[in-house]
C-alpha cells in the first residue's frame, strides 16, 4: 500500500547547473508495492498499461495474464466501467478491501474517468462548475468530485488521475474563453480530490490532468498554475486530451511539450489515447513515461493481430534475423555483404532471400486482405489455410501452439476464443515494442529506431511523398 | 473399394480395461494410441473446435481428457479436408490428448426442418448457406476419418424420443442396424480411430432389446458401444429404465457412452447404472447466461442477492475462479463482458471434472453407494427427493 514511487534513470537527470532535464525520451522505474506481494515490486519506463473493463482485461482471465510479460499486468482501470446501478459499495464493500474484488490482481492499478477508446463520445461542452460526463455502460452518467473520490476510495487504486473537464485538442472554434474555463474548473476538482482523498488510508498517488486544449499557450499557462498551486502534492501527470483528433507530428508533440515543460522532471508523465505505434512514438519522443494499449484491444476485437517489427533489422552479420537489401537510410545492404566471409555470406543470402520474401509476400497479402504495416486482418480468406503461427517467431502462448488457420477459423466462426488469443498475442507484442524502445533509449538509437518505423509504415502504407 | 476392418484392428484402436467396480458402477481406463483416459468421464463439446473462451492449456489444467467435436459443424467449416491437411483435428485446436467427433446424426434431430431422411443417408440444407449436403454412413465414416479423433461415432438414425410414431422409431432402429454395417465397411483407419455403434429405440425397452442384440452381432468391429437417442425431453423414468436396460445388456468388456449427459445429476445415475462416458454442452452454455455449477445444484449469479455477496462459487471447488473472484464480482459482470463468460465456463467444467474424479475415487474405494447417497442429500436437502432418482438408483441397488 502507498500508491506508487517513480524514479529518474540518472542518465537522463539535469547536467550539474541546470534545473531541467533535456526534453525527449528518457527510461525510469515505477515501483508499487501490491497487497498480495511481500515487497516492492518495480517495473522500468516507458511502459503501456494493459486495457481493462471493469477493472480486468477485456478477454484474459488472470492465469491467460501470467502468460503476457509481467509488464502486462500493470492496469489502466476505466471509472466510466463502472457507472451502472451497483455503486462504489460495491466494490468497496469486499472483505478485505477494493482490492481485493479484483481477481487478475494487478502489480499497479491506475485509475481515469474515462475510457480512452470512448473518449468522443464522453467530451461534452455542457460540463458544469460541479460536473463532467462520461460514456457508461447504461449510457452518459454524470460524475462529480464527490462521486470521484468515493469510487477512488472503495476501488483502492495504487494511483489516479484527477477529474478534468477535457475538450478535444482539434476542435477549431473552441473559444478560448471556454478552454480557459475547463483548465479552471479543472484545477478546481484536483483541488477538492486531493483534499478528500490524502486522508485515504491506501493513500493513493495523485496524478493531475493537463490541458489547454489546441492552444500551445493555455495549456503552458494550465500546467505551470498546476505545479505552483499543487506540485508537492502531485506524484505525476496525465496530458489530457489527446489521441482525439490532432493532427498527429510536430503539431501534437508542441502541445505535448507545452504541458510537459514547465513539470517537474522527477515526476511521470502519462498520456491516454496515443496508442498505435506511430502515436506512442510521438509520445515517448515529447518525453512521456506511460501510456495505455487500448489500441491493443481494438486490434483485437476487429480481429487484427499485431505482426510488425518491433525493431529495426540487426545491422551486424550474424545467423537469422531479417536482413533487408533495400535501406531507406541510404546505408547499401551490399556493402555489409562484402564483408563476410563467403560461406557465411551464401547462407546468409539464402537466409535473406526467404525471409525477405517471406516478409515481402506478407506484406503485400497484408495489405490486400485490409492490414496494414503494422497488423494483419485475421478474417481473410488468404489465412485459411496458412498453418504459420500469427507472426513467426514470437514466443507467446498463441505463436507458439496455434496457427493462423486456427485463429481464422475462430473468427469465422464467432468463437470467443478468437479475441482470448489474439488478446495474448496482440498484448505480447505491444509490450516487446515498448521493451525495443526502451532498450533503443538506453541505447542512445531511439532516433533511428522511431525513424525505422515511420519509414516503415509511409513505405508499406503507400505514402508517396517519402 | 474400402478396406474391410477386423478384429484385430479395431482392438488396437482402443484397449480397455476395468480398473474397478462398485455395483453396477465402472472405473475404467480407456488407452488409446496416443492418451490414456479414466472413466467415468464427461467430455467438453468444442463443437467448431474450441470450448468458449478456453485455451487447449485451461482445458488441461481443469482436468479434461477428451473433448468432442461436431461432424458437421467441422465440415461446413473449416471442412474435413483442410482440417486432414492442417494435421487434423488435434493439431489444429493444439489438443495433445484424446478426442471424439460424433457422426453428424444428431443435427438430424436438431435441425429436423431441414433434415430428409432416407435409406441413403440424411439431406441437410445448410443453415449458414442453404447449400445441399447429403451424410450417408461412408460419407460421415470419411469425414471423420479426415478429421482424426480417436473415437468417431456410427451414422445412426435418430429420431427425436418425444417424436410420437411408434413406427418411426422401429424404422430407425432397423435402419441404424443396416447403417452400422456400411459404416464398419467404409471406416478407413480402424486400427487408429475406435468406431462406436449407437443403441438406439426411443424409449420402448423391446426396441432397444432388438437394437443391442442385433448390434452385438457386430461386436468384433466396435471398440465401444453408445446409448443414443436419449437427453431429448423424454420422461426422466424412461430414461432411467432405457440407461439400466442398455447398460445391463451391452459387453461388460467394452465402454458404454451416454451421447448428450448432461446435468451433474445425470450424470451421476447413468454411472451408478454402469454407463462410462457422457458428453453435454450444458455446463459451458449454462455458463454463458450467468449459471454456476454447485454441490447443492445451480447458483444463478444474476440474481439480485449475488450483488453483496463476496464468496467464491463453491468454497470446496479448486479452480482458479473460486480461488480469485467473489459471487459479487461474477453478478456484476456476468452477460456483460465476455471474460465473464470465460470465468464461469472454466469453473463449471472444473466441477464436471472434479465430479467424475470423485466418483471414480469412490468405486476404486467401494465406498459408490455413499457418495451417490451424500451427493443425493446436498442436492436434495429435506429429503425431497425425485421419484424417478429413487427408482433409477434403486434398479443399481442404492438406495436414497
Amino acid at each position: 500500500m502507498g500508491g506508487i514511487v517513480w524514479e529518474l534513470d540518472p542518465r537522463f537527470a539535469p547536467a550539474d547547473g541546470e534545473s531541467t532535464a533535456r526534453p525527449g525520451p528518457r527510461l525510469g522505474t515505477l515501483t508499487t508495492t501490491p497487497w498480495d506481494h511481500p515487497g516492492p515490486v518495480g517495473f522500468p519506463t516507458p511502459m503501456a498499461l494493459t486495457y481493462t473493463r471493469r477493472g480486468e482485461p477485456a478477454h484474459l482471465t488472470p492465469d491467460n495474464v501470467d502468460l503476457l510479460p509481467r509488464e502486462a499486468r500493470t492496469f489502466h482501470v476505466s471509472l466510466a466501467h463502472f457507472m451502472d446501478h451497483l455503486g462504489p459499495d460495491h466494490v468497496g464493500n469486499m472483505p478485505g478491501g477494493g482490492r481485493r474484488y479484483f481477481g487478475c490482481r494487478p502489480t499497479c492499478m491506475l485509475v481515469t474517468a474515462r475510457d480512452p477508446l470512448t473518449f468522443d463520445q464522453d467530451a461534452k461542452q455542457s460540463n458544469t462548475d460541479a460536473h463532467t460526463f462520461v460514456a457508461s455502460p447504461t449510457g452518459t452518467t454524470k460524475i462529480t468530485t464527490d462521486d470521484y473520490a468515493r469510487w477512488i476510495e472503495a476501488i483502492q487504486p495504487d494511483a489516479f488521475v484527477a477529474l478534468a473537464d477535457e475538450s478535444p485538442s482539434w476542435r477549431d472554434g473552441v473559444a478560448l474563453k471556454k478552454t480557459k474555463q475547463a483548465s479552471a474548473r479543472t484545477e478546481k476538482w484536483l483541488a477538492r480530490l486531493l483534499e478528500k482523498t490524502k486522508e485515504l488510508p491506501t493513500r493513493p498517488s495523485v496524478f493531475a490532468s493537463l490541458h489547454g486544449g489546441a492552444d500551445v499557450q493555455e495549456r503552458r499557462a494550465c500546467a505551470e498554475g498546476i505545479v505552483e498551486r499543487h506540485g508537492t502534492q502531485l506524484a505525476g501527470f496525465a496530458i489530457g486530451s489527446m489521441g482525439a483528433g490532432e493532427t498527429p507530428g510536430e503539431h501534437r508533440q508542441s502541445l505535448l511539450r507545452a504541458s510537459i515543460k514547465p513539470t517537474p522532471w522527477d515526476k511521470p508523465r502519462y498520456v491516454a489515447g496515443l496508442g498505435a505505434p506511430l502515436d506512442v512514438l510521438d509520445a515517448l519522443e515529447s518525453g512521456v513515461d506511460l501510456v495505455e494499449a487500448s489500441f491493443c484491444h481494438q486490434c483485437t476485437t476487429q480481429g487484427y493481430a499485431l505482426t510488425f517489427p518491433v525493431k529495426p533489422p540487426p545491422t551486424t552479420n550474424g545467423a537469422g534475423g531479417l536482413k533487408k537489401r533495400k535501406r531507406c537510410d541510404g546505408k547499401d545492404g551490399d556493402e555489409r555483404h562484402e564483408r563476410v566471409a563467403e560461406d557465411e555470406e551464401r547462407v546468409a543470402e539464402d537466409e535473406e532471400r526467404v525471409a525477405e520474401d517471406g516478409e515481402e509476400e506478407d506484406a503485400n497479402r497484408r495489405l490486400l486482405t485490409g492490414g496494414d504495416a503494422f497488423k494483419s486482418n485475421m478474417w481473410a480468406l488468404a489465412y485459411r489455410a496458412d498453418k504459420r503461427p500469427l507472426l513467426p517467431g514470437c514466443e507467446c502462448y498463441t505463436c507458439e501452439r496455434y496457427m493462423r488457420a486456427y485463429v481464422h477459423h475462430l473468427l469465422q466462426c464467432h468463437e470467443m476464443t478468437a479475441a482470448v488469443l489474439l488478446d495474448i498475442h496482440n498484448y505480447f507484442h505491444f509490450n516487446k515494442f515498448m521493451e525495443a524502445a526502451r532498450e533503443a533509449i538506453g541505447a542512445g538509437t531511439f532516433a533511428e529506431f522511431a525513424a525505422f518505423h515511420r519509414e516503415r509504415a509511409a513505405r508499406m502504407d503507400g505514402d508517396d511523398e517519402t | 473399394m474400402s478396406t474391410p476392418t477386423n478384429a484385430l484392428c479395431a482392438s488396437k484402436s482402443l484397449e480397455f480395461e476395468i480398473i474397478a467396480a462398485d455395483g453396477r458402477a465402472r472405473a475404467t481406463r480407456l488407452a488409446f494410441n496416443s492418451c490414456k483416459c479414466f472413466s467415468p468421464m464427461f467430455m467438453p463439446v468444442g463443437t467448431q473446435g474450441s470450448i468458449k473462451g478456453l485455451t487447449s492449456k485451461q482445458m488441461e489444467e481443469v482436468g479434461c481428457q477428451m473433448i468432442l467435436g461436431n461432424t458437421y459443424h467441422l465440415e461446413n467449416r473449416p471442412g474435413s479436408s483442410l482440417l486432414q491437411h492442417l494435421g487434423g483435428l488435434s493439431t489444429f485446436v493444439d489438443w495433445n490428448r484424446s478426442s471424439l467427433t460424433d457422426s453428424g446424426g444428431f443435427q438430424m434431430v436438431s435441425l429436423l426442418d431441414l433434415a430428409d431422411i432416407s435409406e441413403k443417408g440424411v439431406s441437410f440444407q445448410s443453415p449458414i448457406d442453404g447449400k445441399q449436403m447429403l451424410l450417408t454412413p461412408e460419407r460421415s465414416m470419411r469425414i471423420q476419418n479426415r478429421i482424426g479423433a480417436n473415437v468417431i461415432m456410427a451414422l445412426d438414425d435418430v429420431v427425436s424420443s418425444v417424436c410420437l410414431e411408434a413406427k418411426r422409431f422401429e424404422e430407425a432402429t432397423h435402419r441404424t442396424l443396416r447403417w452400422i454395417d456400411r459404416c464398419i465397411a467404409a471406416h478407413q483407419r480402424p486400427s487408429e480411430q475406435a468406431l462406436f455403434g449407437i443403441i438406439q429405440g426411443g424409449v420402448d425397452l423391446r426396441l432397444r432389446s432388438t437394437c443391442i442384440e442385433e448390434m452385438n452381432t457386430r461386436d468384433a468391429h466396435l471398440p465401444g458401444y453408445a446409448i443414443g437417442g436419449l437427453a431429448g425431453g423424454e420422461e426422466k423414468d424412461a430414461f432411467c429404465r432405457v440407461v439400466a436396460q442398455c447398460a445391463s445388456k451391452l459387453p461388460v468388456n467394452k465402454p458404454r457412452y451416454v451421447m448428450g449427459v448432461g446435468y451433474p445429476l445425470d450424470l451421476v445415475v447413468c454411472s451408478a447404472l454402469g454407463a462410462d462416458l457422457y458428453d453435454c454442452v450444458y455446463p459451458s452454455r449454462t455458463a454463458r447466461f450467468g449459471t454456476a455449477l454447485v454441490p447443492e445444484g445451480t447458483l444463478r449469479l444474476k440474481t439480485a442477492a449475488m450483488a453483496a455477496d463476496y464468496r467464491p462459487i463453491d468454497d470446496t471447488c479448486d479452480c482458479l475462479v473460486c480461488q480469485k473472484y467473489s459471487r459479487a464480482h461474477l453478478h456484476a459482470k456476468i452477460t456483460k463482458e465476455p471474460h465473464a463468460a470465460s470465468l464461469l465456463t472454466y469453473h463449471n467444467i472444473r466441477y464436471q471434472m472434479r465430479l467424475c474424479d470423485e466418483m471414480r475415487q469412490a468405486i476404486i474405494s467401494q465406498q459408490f453407494q455413499e457418495f451417490v447417497q451424500s451427493f443425493v442429500r446436498k442436492q436434495f436437502p429435506n429429503n425431497m427427493v425425485p421419484e424417478w432418482l429413487r427408482e433409477g438408483l434403486s434398479s443399481a441397488e442404492i438406495a436414497v
